[in-house]
């Protein structure tokens, strides 16, 4: 990783343990501001434009993305498609405020966390007391089936819809949608301490209504 | 260490974000302590299987509803208040005030009376609420299209008095409107269980409605140029 470090900043210094911790540092803080997933920037310079391609191309590339976070917020199709449109107006809507279109990624994601956490508020959704026939299926299957991994799949998005809106954002990003604890406290406005601690909690909580389940 | 300070640390073991020094401290705890041991086995399979949950995607014709809305410059949320969108306004014209009207009370009884509509599909004969829903939003659908067939064909009849530049704003604005239409036409035509994709074609038609209702209060000197497409 060093020699890598160094090719990326090839600056004069000896490269000692130290040096390296810092190269890594300020690659880490560089990498920050870039997008970690892959696709064409002139989508976002674009869209900005009103290029209705390019805005159709980042619809494409994030609407799984998007879609998960909306979904698992609400547990219901309908408010999840409403809450996932409203995401991508508004991402739309407010492009031209974004100053660099590498920070894309997370500044659409603060938008969608943003987004429904505030149609949360609002709505002060609880956990819902029951569970629709359709959601129920899926769970019914794997139990006959013996499938373990897909029974803790479903007994996870069960646990989901029972841990608080913060806790499961944080969830989400990390162990869902793979994110680092650094980019998780910019698109949530927090600390990355406060990250790992809701982290844990929310694993906590996890754990707890799988081992009532005596899935683990 | 003791199992409070390997439980804080445990995240940032699992993300291997800890120096070698903290993580062979926490290899040492967890030999000997079957608790944390535990809590790390659980932790792991948890964030697995996250990992693998179900990926969803949203219905097919989402985008198509995105970009109606971007081009018709509806940029306030859906959500959170969704029920009170403020859909319907009195129009100007008035046959068209009548039919819109009629397409008002049975579209507003779909989204604010449901729990009314129940009562009333029984006493229908319909076999379910949802059937109800979907006759009465046809039904307003229907209203809608006589209110703006009636505005279209006044339009038709004062064209010539428009300005030029007003007629232009019109056309632009009646053509994304078209294309909203034929695209929430696509939704329901997928969907056609579905009443959903019905509210959002009933609020473009209102919208096409409020357009007519607002270039006939107009008057212009200048004709316009070429033939309106104001069917539905």
């Amino acid at each position: 990783m060093c020699e890598i470090a160094a090719r990326l900043y090839p600056i004069p210094v000896t490269i000692n343990d130290k040096n390296c911790a810092k190269i890594e540092r300020k690659r880490e803080e560089i990498n920050m501001e870039k997008d970690k997933r892959d696709f064409p920037l002139e989508w976002v310079s674009l869209s900005r434009k009103g290029d209705h391609d390019a805005m159709e191309s980042l619809y494409e590339y994030f609407k799984i993305s998007f879609y998960g976070l909306a979904y698992r917020y609400t547990y219901d199709s309908a408010a999840a498609e409403d809450l996932f449109q409203d995401i991508f107006i508004k991402i739309f809507a407010h492009l031209k405020d974004l100053d660099k279109d590498e920070a894309f990624t997370g500044w659409a994601y603060r938008i969608a966390v943003n987004t429904c956490l505030s149609y949360l508020r609002h709505r002060k959704m609880k956990l819902k007391k029951s569970v629709s026939l359709q959601n129920v299926e899926p769970f019914l299957a794997a139990e006959e089936s013996g499938d373990p991994e897909k029974l803790i799949r479903n007994s996870l998005e069960e646990a989901l819809q029972g841990i608080s809106a913060k806790l499961k954002s944080v969830f989400i990003l990390h162990d869902v949608q793979g994110f680092k604890h650094k980019e998780i406290a910019r698109i949530m406005g927090c600390s990355e301490g406060t990250s790992k601690s809701q982290l844990f909690k929310a694993r906590m909580k996890i754990r707890k209504y799988l081992e009532i389940k005596q899935i683990i | 260490m003791r199992c409070a300070s390997i439980k804080k640390m445990l995240i940032e073991y699992i993300d291997g974000d800890l120096s070698q020094k903290q993580n062979t401290s926490i290899k040492k705890h967890l030999k000997e302590c079957p608790e944390c041991e535990k809590l790390l086995e659980d932790f792991k399979k948890i964030a697995n299987s996250a990992g693998k949950l179900e990926k969803h995607s949203p219905p097919k014709e989402t985008w198509g509803k995105i970009e109606a809305r971007l081009n018709s410059g509806q940029n306030e949320s859906f959500t959170p208040d969704l029920e009170q969108r403020k859909w319907f306004s009195l129009p100007g014209f008035r046959y068209a005030a009548a039919a819109a009207g009629i397409a008002l009370i049975i579209a507003g009884a779909m989204i604010v009376g449901p729990q009314y509509l129940r009562k009333e599909a029984a006493s229908a004969d319909f076999s379910s609420s949802q059937e109800y829903t979907m006759v009465k939003l046809k039904e307003a659908e229907k209203h809608y299209q006589q209110a703006i067939n009636a505005l279209g064909e006044a339009v038709a009849a004062q064209e010539k008095q428009f300005d030029p530049k007003v007629a232009e704003v019109f056309k632009t604005n009646l053509k994304i409107i078209n294309s909203s239409i034929s695209a929430c036409k696509q939704a329901v035509l997928s969907n056609p269980e579905n009443f959903e994709p019905y509210k959002y074609l009933l609020a473009v038609y209102k919208e096409k409605e409020d357009l007519l209702s607002r270039i006939i209060n107009l008057n212009g000197n200048i004709p316009l140029k070429g033939k309106l497409d104001t069917t539905i």
